[in-house]
């Protein structure tokens, strides 16, 4: 069945992507199955992430980059993250309504997803679900995070762009100081720029981002109801994927090495608790507090190396 | 499971306060909830339902013309043949209820309707 999906996936039939990325959300065995498949698969697809705080204009932006992309005949796929409630696990996917007059391009695809589970911005499971909407022959796939603010380093793992959207009077020099993400966008917006104090947040930023492997990120001020002034963002995004081409490919080397660690201590961690008691009661002297944590590694692993790995 | 429910404005037609109201309502009872924002098209909702493949259509109309709207709706969804069941509400004439079940629409909620009736009634039509 899965076979017989991803064939359909493949000749550009929506239907089956919009099915295919829920099943991979939502069924853990059929996302492995998924990826054992198409994993080697030659992909041409760009990635561009969008991310920033909430409110900025990260789906706007989108709704215009959308626009000049299409208009040069590329296939572009739009994956798009709100968070889900801690709460009730309800969430309001809200994004899309930026860039609806997108809805019947046949050329575009969008999906809403919400995230509970990362700090990161994205769900854990976006890796694959891009690898699918690329598979399905995108040249183009753009993310965009949950409003973030400081963090959310992970993304520009996985983007060959990543672009990190402000906006006026978002704080001090001290503030574009910081470390995380603000280093980490291969080009910067100021959303808005024709509020008061656009300036003064642009030269804070241009005192504080350095060039990195000879690319120097380039700061640029958009305004989200004017698409001219969204032109030059899109020019760039286009000029920094050429050039990050074949440093992507390290790239991809370390996010697949993260991705093995990750798969390896989630499994050894359900190993553990499933198959082994003595790991639940050392879970247990840790909650009561009657052993450290630091002390109930060192022991864990004596005991580890000594009952499992010398068997 | 988590089930994902689109709100849909149709037509030419700004008054989008009761269909915020219910996508929040449904976003509190644990419901994945997409708002497409107000002057859809028919095409933009049922293209949207298939692109977010939702389990449950909800169709907000105040503008008097739900009956050809609505109708247009479940006529494209049967052209693509999917099989999305759909509700509706806004002002809509009790005398025209009918009418709008027959076109296949599961459920009319009219103004007064209370938000704990309307998300028993989403509920159950999910879960079919």
């Amino acid at each position: 069945m899965i076979e017989e999906m991803l064939e359909k996936v493949k000749d550009g039939d929506r239907i089956a992507l919009a099915k295919l990325i829920t099943m991979i959300e939502k069924d853990e065995k059929i996302r492995k199955e998924v990826v054992k498949k198409i994993f080697a698969c030659p992909l041409k697809a760009k990635i561009v992430c969008f991310t920033g705080p909430p409110g900025v204009g990260k789906s706007t932006l989108i709704d215009h980059v959308l626009s000049i992309l299409t208009e040069e005949g590329n296939k572009v796929g739009v994956i798009l993250f709100d968070p889900r409630s801690p709460y009730t696990g309800g969430s309001l996917l809200g994004d899309r309504i930026r860039m609806q007059r997108h809805a019947t391009n046949p050329n575009v695809f969008i999906r809403s997803l919400s995230c509970a589970d990362n700090p990161e911005g994205v769900s854990r499971t976006v890796k694959d679900i891009i690898k699918v909407m690329a598979f399905s022959g995108m040249d183009y796939i753009i993310v965009e995070t949950v409003g973030t603010g400081q963090i959310a380093v992970e993304v520009s793992y996985i983007c060959h762009t990543t672009v990190l959207v402000l906006m006026p009077n978002m704080g001090d020099d001290i503030q574009m100081m910081k470390a995380g993400i603000l280093e980490t966008a291969d080009i910067y917006v100021i959303n808005k720029g024709d509020l008061e104090g656009a300036e003064l947040t642009e030269a804070y930023l241009r005192d504080n981002v350095e060039k990195r492997n000879g690319w120097e990120s380039p700061i640029i001020r958009t305004v989200g109801y004017n698409r001219a002034t969204v032109l030059p963002l899109a020019e760039k995004i286009k000029e920094h994927i050429k050039r990050e081409s074949y440093r992507y490919h390290q790239k991809i080397k370390c996010l697949l090495t993260t991705m093995f660690l990750d798969c390896v201590s989630n499994e050894a961690l359900k190993f553990l608790k499933n198959d082994w008691k003595e790991f639940e009661e050392m879970i247990k002297n840790v909650e009561e507090c009657k052993i450290d944590y630091y002390t109930a590694t060192e022991k864990f692993f004596e005991k580890f190396k000594k009952e499992v790995l010398s068997k | 499971m988590r089930r994902r429910i689109l709100i849909a404005k149709v037509g030419l037609d700004g008054h989008d306060r009761g269909a915020k109201v219910v996508a929040r309502a449904l976003k509190n009872a644990g419901f994945e909830v997409i708002y497409t924002g107000i002057r859809q098209s028919p095409e933009q909702v049922v293209e949207t339902a298939i692109q977010e493949d939702v389990d449950l259509i909800g169709l907000s109309c105040l503008s008097g013309a739900h009956i050809p709207l609505f109708s247009r709706v479940m006529e494209l969804l049967k052209e693509q043949n999917v099989d999305i069941p759909v509700f509706g509400g806004g002002t809509i004439p009790p005398s025209d209820v009918s009418a709008l079940k027959s076109m296949g629409i599961r459920e009319v909620f009219g103004p007064g309707s209370s938000l704990k009736d309307i998300v028993a009634k989403v509920k159950e039509m999910v879960a079919k």
